[in-house]
């Protein structure tokens, strides 16, 4: 074994320079090679408070700090006090101080996928149509994540701005503002608005070291409010070989690979593949395939199902069958990977018909939408009800209130509340809190809407006094009843049972904000591809791996003949190969032949092949594009239906 | 018949670098009344053979040339070292450097052709007979200008048969394509084309092929004075214990339809919809049923290795069985013929291209079956059944 690089004495170079950039594809070594560096910081006696990494997830952190914590055992060093964390967090910390307030004249709280929600049904009612919205939003998200600030037309100058993301966006900052409120996507843009201030420098945020893993990831704001960050040294990692992946709405892989030029002195280092993942030796991954090569032990399937419901079954019966009684596999060690919401769903019923409890736990996007969804209602309702009892006059709390339940998520009546608001100057705030007189013969205030309102007030405010004190699980069975949804539960997961609303609410919204598997539950997780950034699973089993599925979108289309056809969806192919290189045990791949064609329309998949059977029409779909591309590790596929009667 | 246990121990034989093996795909796996031997009679090499009505195997004789895979209806045998994927994508590859031109060449004429010829614009196989359908059409749907196979002197080669399951294949791809209206087609050469040459240095492959053929010959004789050494060597084994499939709850045992056909099915479409024609090629088959002659026992729909025939319940109320036959998923093994007892069953060669391309099944009523069943005098049903006799006396 060779040493540890993060002795002092034993310290290649680079761990001293002031700009390092490290790459290497999968598996070579890169977060170790972070590691080694905090370690290397720590025996040097730097103060852990002054070291910042900066990773894509928060599951990603908790797995760095587990991991650093065990490097540095029986050491002096503070391994809790080092600031791992998340690029949106660390922005929210850093738009928190009173000088980033005072400069942008914002609150950071950001909103999460429940809450957006109701924002986007206020836009709705102000006249913008669903596509304008989500095609404003997507331009604006794409401008935020530049970090440039726009230089507004000189008098007398065209205006060339887009005219709906123009107006979308007056309306939104107005919106927001009122609320107290920002956009995730808008997190670093505000942070990079807040470095070109003049109150930056008397901030003086940042720490001596920061180390920012898969910096390709983060979009070119995000980059930016990392290198502002760092004061002494700053290294991150990489794989040029791959582009960014959708963890930053629009990743920026060029911060990766023009950082040596646009930073003086820094070095660039090329880590190479080894047996075992040590950092300094060489050889890259460039892809899934090389990872897959190199493991010999490594159990790969390759299972083709008839339909998509023999699929879930399958799958379903066979991890019953490995963790059944079994003490070398828990439900945790699977890793379900789907293609979109409909097949997390099928995999979520089908295994908990199989075990006859709920043993999956959604991750990332998944649970988000499943969130947002309204029949999801009691693990809305139980954050909301924490959110007001956490900060009672948060206007936004008090919007997502008086909706919780309504078809159109009271976006009416919220919108006469909000003319209200501007007609008699008042702050949101002041306009709820208007909500508490008596039913006027106002035209207005008396109207049925603000009647609707009025009374959701009233029994927000009946809450509040009722529960306000509560702690502790009092505190839960309060918001969320006697058997709290599961949902809920992983937002408050790792709850002691004396915190109080705002201590709790703080932990749901970051899980809101960032939803995290949460290793100590032992379910099998269902995620997407993109969520797998930073995790090292055992079992990975990929499912729905056909065309059209993943990757999504028309794959039937054959205008373009194969020779000249460029690779379609470099980023989908850019998942699906780290997919197919991390799992450490056994990787099953799982296609299917057919499904009933009302089935595949209603999943907006291009049809090429029809066929009766039993008197049903079934689509007939191609197993996906991208398994030519790991070649021959993964073998040739295998009936399902043989395969179950093996087990 | 062969014995199972010969047939357990081929596929126990075969499986090796060159050769993944699925024995449960394999027809005489399931039905040892199968008379499918396509492999045995394809092997170029005689690692597989018949003698006897028994099937032999020689692993090491194998050469890794696929042939036995490219004849095997169920995919049984699956090539790998290049696997079908590895070598589509190369034969895309070389193509693209060859601006379209797709060549495969038998290796043996590569060899001796060495230095003379751009290695990237030409894919290598032990033997033609690897290449199968699937393959050549899925270069169609890229979009290459040209399609060739090139054979050494494969007359004198010790693998000839080779030739014969290369030269069917070609002519069924020629036939799909004119049947689905491309120009393309399929041409087995002597050479190499010109545009792949280095030098025009007037290569010869007859003259090469000759003391090529002197080396196989002598080889050959080599190698089989070495299997009767070996053979005689070897002591009797012991026969292994069979190894059954289990069934599928609707007792039918577990379906697999070929990667290479489903591909074959997919490229067909992308071509587009096939000219209202009648194909009569190795790769499919259509099912007739005599009604009057069948006695629904469904024996052809459990063994069915692809599913093409399948069995189901007409409805939850009414009980009677129907099978269906779809065209596109029958792989031709014959299996449904060989295991029917009544011999109702009858395999054509002929079938509608447009029944490939829009998935149309034919259905078959089974007629009721005549005997009682839950019934005290059942057992005398049945044998009045079986023997076709009526006046038999109950004791």
């Amino acid at each position: 074994m060779a040493t540890p690089a993060y002795r002092i004495q034993d310290a290649p170079a680079w761990m001293e320079a002031g700009a390092v950039r490290i790459c290497g594809g999968v598996k070579s070594g890169k977060t170790e090679a972070l590691l080694e560096k905090a370690c290397f910081l720590a025996n040097k006696g730097i103060d852990p408070g002054r070291i910042c990494v900066v990773v894509n997830t928060a599951n990603a952190a908790e797995a760095f700090r587990e991991r650093l914590s065990v490097m540095l055992e029986g050491g002096q060093f503070d391994v809790a006090r080092l600031r791992i964390t998340t690029i949106q967090l660390l922005a929210v910390e850093l738009l928190s101080c009173k000088e980033a307030r005072l400069a942008l004249a914002r609150n950071p709280r950001v909103l999460n996928a429940y809450e957006r929600a109701f924002v986007l049904q206020d836009l709705a009612v102000c006249g913008f149509t669903d596509a304008q919205r989500e095609s404003a939003l997507t331009s604006l998200a794409r401008f935020w994540s530049t970090g440039i600030i726009p230089e507004l037309p000189a008098d007398g100058e065209d205006d060339t701005r887009d005219e709906i993301a123009t107006a979308v966006w007056a309306y939104l900052e107005t919106y927001l503002i009122a609320h107290q409120a920002v956009l995730p996507e808008d997190l670093s843009y505000l942070c990079t608005l807040f470095i070109k201030h003049d109150l930056w420098q008397a901030a003086a945020p940042g720490f001596d070291h920061v180390m920012v893993d898969d910096f390709q990831n983060l979009s070119k704001a995000s980059q930016i409010v990392c290198e502002a960050l760092a004061k002494n040294s700053l290294v991150i990692t990489g794989n040029t070989e791959v582009p960014g992946m959708n963890r930053d709405a629009f990743p920026c892989p060029e911060g990766l690979t023009r950082f040596v030029e646009e930073h003086d002195a820094a070095i660039s280092i090329a880590l190479e593949r080894t047996s075992g993942s040590e950092a300094t030796k060489t050889s890259t991954y460039t892809s899934g395939r090389d990872a897959l090569s190199d493991s010999p032990t490594r159990q790969i399937l390759n299972i083709k199902w008839k339909t998509p419901e023999e699929e879930a079954k399958g799958i379903s019966q066979w991890i019953r069958r490995l963790t059944s009684g079994s003490k070398e596999a828990s439900l945790s060690d699977f890793y379900l990977i789907v293609p979109n919401s409909h097949w997390a769903r099928a995999f979520e019923q089908s295994l908990t018909s199989q075990f006859r409890e709920h043993v999956t736990l959604l991750c990332g996007q998944f649970l988000s939408e499943r969130l947002c969804e309204p029949s999801c209602s009691p693990t809305l309702t139980a954050f909301t009800k924490l959110n007001l009892l956490a900060h009672p006059s948060d206007p936004l709390a008090w919007r997502c209130w008086c909706g919780l339940g309504l078809a159109d998520r009271g976006a009416e009546s919220w919108k006469q509340l909000l003319e209200l608001a501007k007609r008699e100057n008042l702050t949101v705030s002041e306009a709820v809190a208007q909500l508490s007189k008596t039913a006027s013969s106002d035209e207005e205030t008396g109207s049925p809407h603000f009647e609707a309102l009025r009374e959701r007030y009233l029994e927000g405010m009946d809450f509040i006094e009722r529960n306000q004190k509560k702690i502790g699980y009092a505190l839960l069975k309060a918001v969320a009843g006697e058997a709290p949804d599961r949902a809920f539960s992983l937002l408050v997961d790792l709850f002691e049972g004396t915190e109080d609303a705002r201590t709790t609410f703080d932990r749901a919204w970051k899980c809101a904000l960032d939803p995290h598997i949460g290793s100590r539950l032992d379910a099998v997780r269902i995620l997407s591809y993109g969520e797998l950034t930073g995790l090292s699973p055992q079992t990975v089993i990929l499912v729905g791996l056909n065309d059209v599925l993943m990757p999504p979108g028309d794959r039937s289309d054959n205008s373009t003949a194969e020779l000249e056809r460029e690779l379609f969806g470099k980023d989908y192919q850019a998942l699906f190969q780290d997919a197919v290189g991390k799992a450490s045990k056994t990787l099953v791949v799982s296609t299917i032949q057919k499904m009933e064609q009302k089935t595949a329309e209603a999943l907006g998949i291009r049809i090429a092949r029809l066929k009766t059977e039993h008197g049903k029409t079934m689509a007939m779909l191609s197993p996906s594009s991208l398994l030519p591309e790991t070649g021959s590790p993964i073998p040739g596929s295998e009936s399902g239906e043989y395969f179950l009667t093996t087990l | 018949m062969p014995k199972l246990s010969a047939i357990f121990d081929l596929f126990d034989g075969l499986q090796s670098n060159h050769i993944r093996t699925h024995q449960n795909r394999c027809v005489t796996v399931r039905n040892r009344n199968a008379t499918c031997r396509r492999c045995a009679e394809a092997c170029t090499s005689n690692a597989i053979s018949i003698k006897d009505n028994e099937i032999f195997f020689t692993p090491h004789r194998c050469i890794g040339c696929g042939t036995c895979a490219t004849v095997c209806p169920t995919g049984a045998l699956e090539p790998t070292e290049p696997n079908d994927t590895e070598l589509l994508l190369s034969c895309l590859k070389a193509a693209k450097q060859a601006d379209g031109e797709a060549v495969i060449a038998c290796e043996q004429l590569l060899d001796a052709a060495s230095g003379l010829f751009d290695p990237e614009k030409v894919v290598r196989v032990t033997c033609l007979g690897r290449i199968d359908e699937s393959l050549l059409l899925a270069l169609v749907v890229a979009g290459v200008s040209s399609i060739s196979l090139v054979q050494s002197t494969c007359a004198e080669c010790e693998h000839a048969v080779g030739m014969k399951t290369a030269e069917l294949v070609v002519a069924t791809t020629n036939t799909l394509l004119d049947v689905w209206d491309n120009p393309l087609r399929i041409g087995i050469t002597n050479g190499l084309p010109d545009t792949l040459l280095i030098d025009d240095l007037g290569y010869d492959p007859s003259r090469r092929g000759f003391f090529l053929g002197i080396a196989g010959r002598a080889k050959t004789a080599a190698s089989a004075i070495l299997d009767d050494a070996v053979e005689n060597a070897l002591e009797q084994q012991e026969e292994a214990a069979p190894r059954y499939q289990k069934v599928l709850d609707d007792g039918t045992l577990p379906h697999f339809l070929p990667d290479r056909r489903e591909r074959l099915l997919d490229r067909l479409a992308q071509l587009g919809d096939p000219k209202d024609e009648v194909l009569k090629t190795r790769l499919w088959g259509h099912v007739t049923i005599d009604l009057k002659t069948c006695n629904g026992c469904t024996m052809c729909a459990t063994f069915c290795p692809t599913a093409a025939l399948s069995k189901f319940l007409e409805s939850e109320t009414n009980e009677r069985i129907s099978l269906e036959h779809y065209s596109g998923d029958c792989v031709k093994c014959r299996c449904c013929e060989d295991i029917c007892p009544t011999k109702a069953l009858v395999l054509c060669e002929a079938v509608q291209a447009q029944d490939l391309s829009n998935g149309k099944v034919e259905s078959f009523a089974m007629r009721a079956s005549s005997r009682m069943k839950d019934n005290r005098h059942s057992i005398l049903n049945s044998m009045q059944t079986l023997l076709g006799v009526d006046q038999i006396t109950e004791c």
